[in-house]
């Protein structure tokens, strides 16, 4: 186990620095690219938090629909080439459902404000 | 002044002597196959300026399935279109491929906000007057009515020819997003008849219209995408969700209704539109830009790019997801 600071603490730092220290520093394309920056750290921190439980729900979800075990990336890759070869119909209520909780799932970490997510979420 | 600069003024004088009094010449950041450059002169001491796009040189053939368009295709077209009397960059002056500047061509330079997050905003137009949606819909018809059959080499691209053509860029990234995939399924299974074949902008979205707060459109720019298909395309394209700009409800581009742009577009054509065409164009164009983000993406895993943005944009693909769920299984529904 390591001492502190935890990796999120350390994250969080960098996120400040960039707020406070350099963004108001820098102009054009550079201001840009360390917004960009911040924003893909605050990615990273959504995604130590909530990635585990997500990936959990998902597989539980493809195990049901897929009837098979098998990693994440495996299932994934399965659903798709049914969906593909048409033994899963994409009109199925199970399907559909597991779709959309997958994306809101995968949207609370890339981008918790996006229109889509958030009228979605009303 | 560097090569570039010098060859740049050489070609203007020698197209025009007012040009000797250029005193600044700056390439813009960003383009992809393009480069776009602004050239300061002065002119009774009145500063003025005029832009060239020419082929990126040096050009990197990454994606040598689908080069990008001739400049010397889309100068002809934006000409046809000004001369239609749709507000577009006049073409003042073209280079050829074999000359030192490579092909390219020069045009005015228009003043105006491009910026789509400043035009939806809700106090951006000074006048109520002006109806953004109305405008989109008028010109729009009118690039639609440009008669391209006495263009030449503009490429056919329908609703099958654009399904194939993002399907296997998506095949090609072997990656397994559920969404997409069903996506391109209820895309298969939705495929609309053809449309008499009419010339596309291909790129009629907010971004891309130069817009003044008090007369809005002042120009339509970026026309490297353009090509004959289904109107429907270009009607969908502009109100996909990425280019709402955050302004989910304002359909159109983030500052419209969809109403007064179809209402609009179909009384200065004869053109009728089909709803089901839209949501299949709507789908298509939201998985687009989908796929294009996990492009851009692919510029920073081989290494081409290594910038921030580039790395991050993949992460921007889960955005056009909801909206594909949304689209296929709710928003077309009651209509």
């Amino acid at each position: 186990m390591n001492n502190p600071p935890s990796k999120e603490e350390l994250i969080i730092s960098i996120i400040n620095f960039l707020e406070n220290d350099i963004i108001s520093e820098l102009k054009g394309q550079k201001r840009f690219h360390a917004h960009v920056a911040k924003n893909s750290l605050n990615i990273v921190l959504r995604q130590l938090k909530l990635e585990e439980e997500n990936n959990s729900n998902e597989k539980k979800r493809l195990k049901e629909i897929l009837k098979i075990e098998g990693n994440l990336k495996d299932l994934n890759q399965i659903l798709c080439e049914k969906i593909n070869n048409e033994e899963i119909d994409i009109n199925n209520d199970k399907l559909i459902d597991h779709l959309y909780k997958t994306t809101m799932e995968k949207l609370s970490i890339d981008q918790p404000n996006y229109s889509g997510y958030l009228a979605e979420k009303e | 002044m560097n090569q570039t600069k010098k060859e740049i003024k050489d070609f203007l004088i020698s197209k025009d002597i007012k040009f000797s009094s250029i005193f600044e010449i700056d390439k813009l950041p960003g383009g992809s196959s393009n480069e776009t450059w602004i050239i300061k002169y002065k002119n009774d001491s009145i500063e003025e300026k005029i832009v060239l796009r020419r082929h990126f040189q040096g050009m990197r053939n990454i994606d040598n399935k689908y080069p990008p368009l001739s400049l010397k295709i889309e100068s002809d077209v934006m000409k046809a279109a000004y001369d239609e009397k749709i507000p577009v960059p006049k073409i003042l002056y073209r280079t050829e491929s074999k000359s030192n500047l490579g092909e390219g061509f020069f045009m005015e330079f228009i003043d105006g906000v491009a910026l789509g997050n400043k035009i939806v905003d809700n106090n951006f137009l000074k006048s109520k007057k002006v109806n953004l949606s109305e405008q989109c819909g008028y010109y729009l018809s009118k690039i639609h009515k440009i008669d391209h059959e006495r263009l030449e080499n503009i490429q056919k691209s329908e609703a099958i020819d654009e399904f194939k053509k993002y399907f296997e860029i998506y095949r090609n990234y072997n990656l397994s997003i559920p969404v997409f995939d069903f996506s391109f399924k209820w895309l298969e299974k939705n495929i609309p008849n053809n449309e008499k074949l009419h010339l596309l902008h291909g790129d009629f979205r907010n971004g891309n219209i130069l817009m003044s707060e008090k007369t809005g459109i002042k120009s339509i720019l970026d026309w490297e995408l353009l090509h004959l298909g289904d109107p429907h395309e270009d009607l969908a394209w502009i109100c996909v969700n990425s280019w709402r700009f955050g302004k989910i409800n304002k359909p159109v581009g983030g500052f419209g209704e969809r109403e007064d742009f179809y209402n609009s577009y179909e009384k200065a054509s004869d053109f009728k539109i089909n709803k089901k065409s839209i949501q299949f164009w709507e789908v298509l164009g939201t998985l687009k830009w989908g796929i294009m983000c996990l492009k851009m993406y692919d510029a920073y895993k081989s290494g081409y790019d290594k910038s921030v943005d580039r790395a991050a944009i993949g992460r921007r693909s889960s955005e056009t997801e909801i909206d594909l769920l949304r689209l296929i299984t709710k928003e077309f529904l009651d209509e």
